[in-house]
């Protein structure tokens, strides 16, 4: 065997080669050796052409019955397999189909029941905070009304001594017999100098200089 | 997108997309996800739609994805098949690895017939075939092979009738 390498690597010139036909081209004229040479036609008997039509009939009969059975065989063969593999197929559908389903009510099932236990612990939670809040609320209230009842109770008190139409005379009574003198002044000791008779002594100008 | 810019762009990466684990079967052609974003319940929903999407998408281009956003009291998967059935998955307080796996048992193809379908889309592509119905009809076209002796005429040192003579 001749390796292909020495084709490829075209070490050896010779490979050019032309595709040859071994006859006379199509577009030449007959020979003229054979240009009034007329093939002499087949003889053939009555007998052996009848005898030939037979065999021939015979034959194709034959081969069209023989290929029409394999056809319908293979036809036959082809339905009933299909029908019986899609028959097959959509079995195994429906059943995957029933499996996944199943799989996935159980899945919805038990996401359902957690979902529901998890809004149970959010409702407590809910509950819980309202309830705090409206305790807090009313705390506060309380309060607020406590407050204002001890600045009532206060204001009452105070009232007795409120100057009344009643009682002005005697108010002003009182505040004429007993004049305060705010004009008085209050040392580091808290002692109280009242001023109005206290004479004032106004210090030296030349002191003030020289100080 | 441009490369790296975002959040997570790992996400858009080639590798990443090709890992997802998650094919359809043949006759879903919708795929919906209801979430919403506040809510430790929506946060497996968010998460799977946040990361697992993309990959769904990129492995089943033939099936619609669509999401619906803070429109559901809860979260919830829908997916509608061919021939008019749907199945309603519940994803309240999961999380995404568990949604994914219970995807997978249910509307996804299993791993066998995952990996016989990679098996035959194998032989169907394999460059080396040649033939009727293969990316090449005859090994002539491959550079460095014998030409066909209808193109080329077949040198006649390759010929029986010149090789094997005997006189």
């Amino acid at each position: 065997m001749i390796p292909k390498n020495l084709f490829l690597k075209r070490s050896c010139p010779l490979i050019m080669q032309i595709a040859e036909t071994h006859r006379k081209p199509r577009w030449l004229p007959v020979a003229k050796s054979k240009i009034y040479r007329i093939p002499k036609r087949p003889e053939v008997s009555e007998e052996e052409r009848l005898e030939l039509l037979r065999i021939n009939n015979n034959y194709k009969t034959q081969m069209r019955a023989i290929r029409r059975f394999y056809h319908e065989e293979m036809i036959n063969e082809k339905s009933s397999l299909q029908s019986a593999s899609s028959e097959m197929s959509q079995q195994l559908e429906a059943d995957e189909w029933e499996k996944c389903v199943q799989i996935n009510e159980k899945w919805n099932a038990q996401v359902a029941a957690e979902r529901e236990q998890r809004r149970k612990i959010e409702l407590a939670a809910m509950e819980d905070y309202a309830l705090k809040r409206i305790e807090a609320k009313d705390k506060e209230f309380k309060g607020r009304i406590a407050r204002a009842s001890a600045e009532i109770r206060r204001e009452k008190e105070l009232s007795s001594t409120f100057i009344t139409p009643d009682n002005l005379e005697a108010a002003i009574d009182h505040a004429l017999a007993n004049p305060v003198d705010y004009n008085y002044a209050i040392d580091l000791r808290g002692n109280i100098v009242s001023g109005r008779d206290t004479p004032i002594v106004k210090p030296e100008k030349k002191d003030q200089a020289v100080a | 997108m441009p490369f790296m810019k975002g959040r997570a762009p790992i996400r858009r990466t080639l590798n990443y997309l090709n890992a997802g684990k998650l094919v359809f079967k043949d006759k879903i052609r919708i795929f919906s996800v209801g979430y919403n974003i506040h809510g430790q319940n929506n946060t497996g929903a968010k998460e799977f739609v946040f990361w697992y999407l993309p990959q769904i998408q990129y492995k089943n281009p033939d099936v619609q994805v669509a999401t619906f956003k803070n429109l559901t009291p809860s979260p919830f998967i829908k997916c509608y098949f061919e021939d008019g059935r749907r199945i309603l998955v519940d994803i309240d307080n999961k999380t995404k690895e568990d949604i994914l796996e219970h995807l997978m048992n249910t509307v996804g193809k299993s791993k066998e017939v995952l990996e016989a379908e990679a098996i035959a889309a194998e032989k169907k592509d394999n460059p080396a075939n040649f033939g009727i119905g293969c990316e090449r009809p005859c090994i002539c076209e491959v550079y460095g092979q014998v030409p066909c002796p209808g193109v080329v005429p077949l040198p006649k040192i390759f010929r029986g009738k010149y090789k094997n003579q005997t006189d």
